[in-house]
């Protein structure tokens, strides 16, 4: 039986415990951040943290910026796996929201012969949309399916997962390139509270919150869970980015009036994920039956 | 603050003011069109909208400009429109409203000008241009009524914008004394570090010198710690304010220079071993060695940074493991500088996580009780990493341990790695700790230590093991801790021939090893396994230190120490002593330059704050002299005051380092290593007696000294030598010179120094006192005076003070011509004396009685009436002051004085006691009753 690596981009937003437990390797992206002396570059999760990120936010750094891996850090990516693993799924974040879908597979070409023992898949989805996709990936291999069977059910599971955020500020997504500057400009027109999805791939403006933050947010949970019947009730996960403690509560006694999900599992965004959307951002994620 | 919220609410009112004030263009435009206005008119609009325009949105513009023209150009308008559609009325409420919007400015003398014309525009329609109907009483009426409106509004408007500039002012004055309040915060902060610092000094070298005594009974010696402990307590708090107040008001500065890690690991890592003491904790280490050699930030803060998490970790680790991991991670514009210590301590749980980092906030308070600290450390770590450019983050579980983790940015000067082993190949190393409480630990981080530095090295868990492998393996170095070596030696003594074996031991262990079996204290870490591996003489890099040894000695190194503090001076001196240096001192600016003239040094320590010319003016002086030795002459900074960028101003004041007082071991040995030079620096010779030879308590006398040499490189007891001739002790008194100088060695490098300098000196006093250059005379026989009393020539110096005292009490004339030739005759003699001693080489050891009686034979110094009331008045001033050590030196510089025959020694050392007692006021009793004894004479 072929030894089968999973591995994936930062910004799956996986916690480390889990990445660890399940022996899933990540590749980390880069953060800018600078002070009146120095622009630092910083690796993800090792380097810097989503707290990190939203201390330096709140000092009122400059605005983050991002790096993706590049195609030769991707190449001594797998080579490393490859030493341990016989066959490679790298799940990447969305190709139409990033260019790292697209620098791992051009990685591939400098692989030679090993690339055909790497698979890419486009997740078309971020954050734990992207984790989401991981999870069932590990759970396929650890139940013993082969590389093959783990990817057409992860190619065919994009299109049943429900991808959204909420973020009081569209500036940090428009500022890392993650969405338009006549979407940031309606948000921005109407100062108001935005809920983006993931479409087609795509980081897509839902709808507009308008109003106090706290109130937005709740609004913004009971809408996306409007119609349970259509959700698996296996799992809902809530990513967030330096969201109070009393926000959280809140969101999990909606949840928990619903009574409908049977795991509720609440994550906090990566150093990556955290610069892309600002502070105080919610995500809600889940998969469709 | 305040003062730019102002700025701009004006900025973005003249936006609004020039946004209305285009509608109202706009209108009067649309009026002169459809009217056919004459097109004069509009070409006058045309032209204020552009400049107006211009004046508002050009950045640079000042607001004032642009109220002025716009000021200007609304009554042309109005008064345009008046004139051209001859009616008063409009233009009234025109004139109000372009009034209202004036008013954003708040420029009270152009809306009273405005007003003005405004009120004379009404009157000049009204009665000149008679463009006003007033033919009827209702007319009347009605035109009365809306001028007393205009003329109401405007004065309205005028003590409205009064008030609102009066608030202004009353914000910025608010503003200012905020401001002010705040420079007196940082100077009071800087003073009082100087002034805490000082006796902080004072209390822990003291208790240093006294803890290196070898007779001193347990119980003193735990009291003795003690006091050091809880003064250094006390500083780290004191430092911890300063620190955090220098963040607080944004004057922290940092010194971005080059150093290398392994300094800093060493200094961080063998403070840390000291504070576990005898905790049950095992500090482990696992550090990078490819980290580049040549890092530049600032040392002293990430030092600190370090420091503060290595503490907080042993503080809050009851017992099991503190790990310090240091790596990088290559980037182009350098490094970055990896470091976490982790611990398995008492764990943070995660909303207390969330306030970690929060300024004067200690976690779990209650638990916590009896753990010392301010809360301030974390906040001030984490306020450098972010000035630095740096993050800093925990990871923590309640009750399992916590790791704090933190990453610097770091240009890099030089790539090559800070530490690595000659001949890789050639070594076959094998560690061995039984110990199992951290076997996995250990095995990991020597595993990886092999890896890193490309050499074969094994850890393996047992002595039988060991010996087993030994055979079939000849392992080149073998590290074992005193345990294994205790249970093994004659196996490991065995060995020796062909194999080296480093034993690791605790600080607070004391075991003896065999010949030929090396010794490093824990913890064994990269520095000190590649030192051994490569053979190393410099023990910098085996981590030998303790509380009061040192890690080198450099007998060749010629220091001088520069403070006016003679205590400081003591404390000084008695840290440098283990280093057996020559070390000189001086109590003055002038006085250090005069002997940097005369002597070369490899080293100067200059305090910053003294009387008459401080360090700094000192400093400049040496550095403006045209040799290239004395603008390369290492020169560090004393000082008590680490508050405001003094660092910074040391630095640009010509020093090349500084060291804060109270001066610390480890900050000492740092400054020694890296400014000394190399070839100097030798490691200290074991086999020697425990102390050197401890310089004679400080005398009364040599309290005033102001050159002492003190060579401290010899450990034999000084040899006693009678002189020459009996008669020449009252020149030379060789006992007494040797008893300030320390042994005979330095006494004879001195006294040759004295003889070679007599040369230069006698002539140029003669020079002086013929020149009546008495500033200048005075500096002469002032220093004739010190260094004549440090030789034993005390008739010569006492001789010399008195003409020193007459120069500065303005006495000096031709008449004290004959007092100078005695002086010079006898400085003559005392150089013939001086000769003399130096030509012999036989040193036979000098009777003690004949010194006894040498001493009762030189007479008292009568001194004048004068001379006496100076005295007085400058021991008095020293009691006012409340400064004892000053009323000490009078007392001793009054010594060997009398007046109208009766010794004056009793009456200034009794108040000098007194002043010691801290009772000011009955020294100054015991000085009046001197005082009154002369005037009734």
């Amino acid at each position: 039986m072929k030894k089968i690596g999973i591995s994936t981009d930062c910004l799956s937003d996986l916690p480390d415990s889990y990445l660890l437990a399940h022996n899933i390797d990540i590749m980390r992206f880069y953060i800018h951040t600078t002070n009146s002396k120095f622009t630092g570059k910083f690796k993800d999760g090792v380097e810097i943290t989503a707290r990190n990120v939203l201390e330096y936010l709140e000092d009122g750094g400059e605005m983050p910026k991002t790096r993706i891996a590049v195609s030769e850090e991707y190449r001594v990516f797998f080579q490393k796996n490859l030493k341990e693993y016989d066959e490679i799924i790298h799940i990447a974040i969305s190709s139409k929201a990033s260019l790292s879908y697209h620098n791992a597979t051009e990685s591939l070409q400098l692989l030679g012969e090993d690339s055909e023992r790497v698979t890419v898949i486009d997740s078309g989805h971020l954050s734990m949309g992207l984790g989401l996709m991981v999870l069932k990936a590990v759970e396929m291999r650890d139940s013993g399916k082969t590389a093959a069977e783990i990817v057409e059910a992860i190619e065919n599971m994009r299109s049943m997962i429900s991808s959204s955020f909420f973020v009081p500020t569209a500036n940090h997504l428009y500022h890392n390139g993650k969405i338009s500057k006549s979407v940031k400009n309606v948000c921005s027109f109407f100062r108001s509270n935005a809920v983006f999805f993931m479409k087609d791939r795509k980081i897509t403006l839902k709808s507009l919150q308008i109003g106090n933050y706290e109130k937005a947010v709740l609004r913004y949970v009971r809408s996306e869970l409007r119609h349970t019947e259509k959700i698996d009730k296996k799992m809902l996960i809530i990513t967030h980015a330096g969201c109070p403690q009393k926000i959280i509560s809140q969101i999990l006694a909606v949840i928990e009036k619903k009574g409908y999900f049977d795991e509720v599992i609440v994550n906090k965004a990566s150093a990556t994920f955290t610069c892309n959307t600002g502070p105080a951002m919610i995500g809600l994620y889940y998969v469709y039956k | 603050m305040i003062f730019s919220l102002v700025t701009i609410d004006k900025k973005v009112a003249g936006k609004a003011a020039w946004a209305i004030y285009m509608i109202g263009h706009i209108l009067i435009g649309s009026m002169a069109y459809l009217n056919q206005w004459p097109i004069w008119v509009t070409t006058i609009l045309a032209i204020d909208t552009v400049v107006l325009t211009v004046l508002t949105f050009y950045p640079k513009c000042p607001t004032k400009y642009q109220s002025i023209f716009m000021m200007l150009f609304s009554f042309t308008n109005i008064l345009i429109f008046s004139i051209v559609e001859k009616n008063v009325f409009p233009a009234m409420l025109a004139f109000l409203a372009m009034a209202i919007i004036l008013a954003v400015y708040l420029n009270e003398m152009l809306l009273f000008i405005y007003s003005l014309l405004s009120i004379g525009a009404v009157i000049f329609h009204t009665f000149i241009l008679k463009s006003v109907d007033l033919s009827t009483s209702a007319n009347i009426t009605s035109f009365t009524f809306r001028f007393i409106f205009l003329f109401i509004a405007l004065f309205f408007l005028l003590v409205f914008i009064r008030k609102m500039n009066k608030s202004r002012e009353m914000m910025l004055e608010s503003l200012e004394a905020a401001k002010t309040a705040e420079q007196y915060k940082s100077d009071f902060l800087a003073n009082m570090s100087h002034e805490i610092r000082t006796p902080m000094n004072a209390i822990i070298g003291m208790c240093e010198l006294i803890l290196r005594e070898d007779a001193l009974s347990e119980s003193v010696r735990e009291n003795c710690f003690n006091i050091q402990s809880s003064g250094r307590n006390l500083l780290a708090i004191i430092n911890d304010i300063l620190d955090f107040s220098k963040i607080d008001s944004g004057k922290m500065e940092l010194v971005y220079e080059e150093f290398s890690i392994a300094s800093t690991l060493n200094d961080v890592l063998n403070t840390a071993e000291v504070r576990k003491g005898s905790k049950d904790i095992k500090i482990l280490v696992d550090i990078d060695p490819n980290i580049p050699r040549g890092l530049v930030g600032d040392e002293v803060r990430i030092r600190q940074i370090i420091l503060n998490l290595m503490t907080n970790a042993i503080k809050f680790t009851k017992e099991g493991s503190v790990t310090l991991t240091v790596s990088y991670s290559a980037q182009d514009y350098g490094v970055n500088l990896l470091v976490s210590v982790t611990d398995t301590g008492i764990g943070i749980t995660e909303e207390n996580i969330e306030t970690l980092f929060t300024s004067f906030r200690q976690v779990d308070t209650k638990k916590n009780r009896s753990v010392e600290g301010t809360g301030l450390g974390l906040a001030i770590s984490k306020n450098l990493i972010k000035k630095m450019g740096g993050h800093i983050d925990v990871k923590s579980k309640y009750g399992v341990g916590s790791e704090f983790h933190f990453v610097i940015p770091l240009h890099v000067t030089r790539r090559d790695p800070f530490v690595a082993v000659k001949e890789p190949d050639k070594i076959h190393a094998v560690a061995c700790f039984e110990e199992n409480r951290f076997a996995v630990e250990k095995a990991r981080l020597f595993n990886r230590m092999g890896r890193k530095l490309d050499v074969d090295f094994r850890y393996i868990e047992s002595m039988e093991k060991l010996k087993a492998d030994h055979t079939a393996q000849h392992y080149t170095h073998i590290f074992v801790g005193s345990d294994e070596y205790l249970k093994d030696c004659d196996f490991l003594e065995n060995t020796l021939k062909d194999t080296q074996v480093f034993v690791v031991q605790d600080r607070i262990d004391d075991i003896s090893l065999a010949k030929g079996i090396q010794r490093i204290y824990s913890p064994l870490y990269v520095l000190p396994v590649v030192s051994a591996l490569n053979q190393e003489s410099s023990v910098f890099n085996l981590n030998e230190q303790s509380n009061s040894t040192t890690h080198f000695i450099a007998p060749k190194a010629k220091i001088l120490i520069v403070d006016d503090n003679v205590i400081n001076l003591k404390v000084a001196m008695g840290l440098m002593q283990p280093y057996h240096m020559q070390i000189l001192t001086a109590v003055s600016g002038p006085e250090a330059i005069r002997i940097l003239e005369s002597a070369d040094f490899d080293l100067v320590f200059m305090d910053h704050m003294m009387a008459g010319m401080d360090g700094v003016e000192a400093t400049s002086i040496i550095r403006s002299k045209d040799d290239e030795y004395y603008k390369k002459l290492p020169i560090i900074a004393l000082t008590a005051n680490v508050a405001n960028g003094a660092r910074e101003m040391f630095l640009s004041s010509g020093f090349n380092d500084f060291l804060a007082k109270p001066l610390e071991l480890t900050a000492l040995d740092r400054i020694l290593r890296h400014h000394l030079p190399k070839k100097y620096i030798q490691a200290p010779i074991k086999a020697e007696p425990k102390k050197p030879a401890e310089p004679e308590p400080v005398k009364q006398e040599a309290v005033k000294q102001e050159v002492v040499m003190q060579e401290q490189s010899k450990q034999e007891p000084p040899k006693q030598e009678p002189l020459p001739e009996e008669d020449t002790s009252l020149l030379l008194d060789v006992e007494k010179g040797m008893s300030y100088i320390g042994d005979e060695e330095s006494y004879r490098e001195i006294l040759s120094l004295y003889v070679e300098l007599a040369a230069e000196k006698v002539p140029l006093i003669k020079e002086k006192f013929e020149q009546k250059d008495w500033k200048d005379y005075v500096i002469e026989v002032h220093a004739l005076k010190s260094t004549s009393l440090n030789v034993g020539a005390v008739k010569l110096s006492e001789l010399a003070k008195e003409l020193e005292l007459a120069g500065k009490a303005g006495k000096l004339d031709d008449s004290w011509k004959e007092k100078n030739e005695v002086v010079i005759k006898l400085y003559e003699k005392v150089i013939d004396a001086a000769q003399k001693y130096l030509g012999e080489n036989a040193s036979p050891q000098k009777e003690a009685e004949s010194t006894e009686e040498a001493g009762k034979s030189a007479e008292l110094t009568e001194i004048s009436v004068d001379i006496l009331r100076e005295y007085l008045k400058q021991a008095k001033d020293a009691c006012r002051g409340f400064d004892s050590d000053m009323a000490a030196q009078i007392a001793a510089e009054v010594s060997g004085c009398s007046f109208g025959g009766e010794p004056l020694k009793d009456y200034f050392e009794k108040a000098a006691q007194l002043a010691e007692d801290f009772e000011y006021e009955a020294a100054m009793q015991e000085l009046t009753t001197l005082e009154s004894k002369i005037s009734a004479n």
